[in-house]
């Protein structure tokens, strides 16, 4: 896991800037093997934001999908006035 | 020409083509008018959105697929709510649209699983009796930047347009289907041996910890627990 604390007024992530860039590397498994298949997750409020990136296939860890969450302060996030973060989590999940 | 006509012109053309060649999928498409956001108008990211928009529009080909049309659909309504409009809603013919559960069934996922994507964001629309979904959502949630950008935009929405009273019940939905999972009434109890940083899967934690956080927010606004 990589945490960040950050005491200095950090953004928010551009998703759409991000999803651009790291396109590449993004899957889904659509029926996949003996389960339900596996798409992207995204959920957003004034407190938190959480995405969950498929990956594709890693040739050691296998299926696997980036989990990242970021909180946002008391003063949640109000587009365009960006609030502090207090942290922001990101962690690797296999599927 | 001005950066505002330049804007407004192909903006227009975007939403006469989305209207009229795609005919076969959208019955109409409903907006507010827009004021541009001055800030967003002279940023450079719009700037630079403009010309891909203008290189877009020449590249449009038709009749176009489902994921072309959800593509062209979703970048669209980001950019309009980038320049500061509010509401825009389409309409969609009657045979573009499919039961969820035909739609679970394509997806590969189940109903309850499906329930869980509307509720995050991919469109669904009621026809008074039942629910149906627009065709070209479930070829989107199959790609894995739109199927984001699809979510977004539909939390979006809901955000702008939700009243309080109904956000705070779907928090206590939330919270009450946490107790259940742990057979405890608060988080703290729930998680009482961790600190949230050490779980190997703080995921529960942090979301229930967090609407706990917003319902209490809410009803500060509305003044509840101020007259305590």
């Amino acid at each position: 896991m990589t945490e960040i604390n950050a005491t200095s007024l950090l953004y928010p992530a551009d998703i759409q800037e991000i999803l651009e860039e790291f396109q590449d590397i993004f899957q889904t498994y659509d029926h996949f093997s003996d389960r339900e298949s596996i798409y992207a997750n995204y959920r957003s409020d004034a407190k938190r934001l959480e995405v969950v990136f498929p990956l594709k296939e890693h040739p050691i860890h296998g299926n696997t999908g980036l989990r990242a969450y970021e909180k946002y302060n008391e003063a949640g996030f109000h587009p365009p006035a960006y609030a502090a973060y207090s942290r922001k989590h990101l962690r690797r999940h296999r599927f | 020409m001005s950066l505002a006509m330049g804007t407004d012109y192909i903006f227009s053309k975007l939403l006469a083509g989305l209207s009229t060649l795609f005919s076969d999928k959208v019955a109409g498409i409903t907006i507010h008018d827009i004021s541009f956001s001055p800030e967003y108008l002279f940023s450079p990211k719009h700037k630079k959105n403009l010309f891909k928009w203008l290189d877009r529009l020449n590249k449009i080909e038709w009749p176009a697929d489902d994921i072309d049309f959800g593509k062209l659909k979703i970048d669209f309504e980001l950019w309009y709510y980038e320049l500061g409009g509010d509401f825009i809603e389409f309409s969609y013919q009657k045979n573009y649209l499919i039961k969820p559960s035909e739609a679970a069934e394509q997806l590969g996922v189940s109903t309850v699983t499906l329930n869980k994507y509307i509720k995050q964001g991919m469109e669904c629309l009621n026809n008074g009796s039942q629910n149906k979904i627009p065709k070209y959502a479930v070829e989107l949630l199959r790609d894995p930047v739109y199927g984001v950008l699809m979510q977004m935009i539909g939390q979006k929405k809901k955000r702008m347009q939700q009243p309080p009273s109904e956000r705070l019940g779907e928090i206590y939905k939330e919270i009450a289907e946490y107790q259940i999972k742990y057979g405890t009434e608060t988080y703290q109890e729930a998680f009482s041996e961790y600190d949230g940083d050490e779980m190997d899967d703080p995921t529960d934690y942090n979301h229930w910890k967090d609407l706990v956080e917003e319902s209490t927010e809410i009803l500060k606004m509305a003044g509840g627990i101020a007259r305590k």
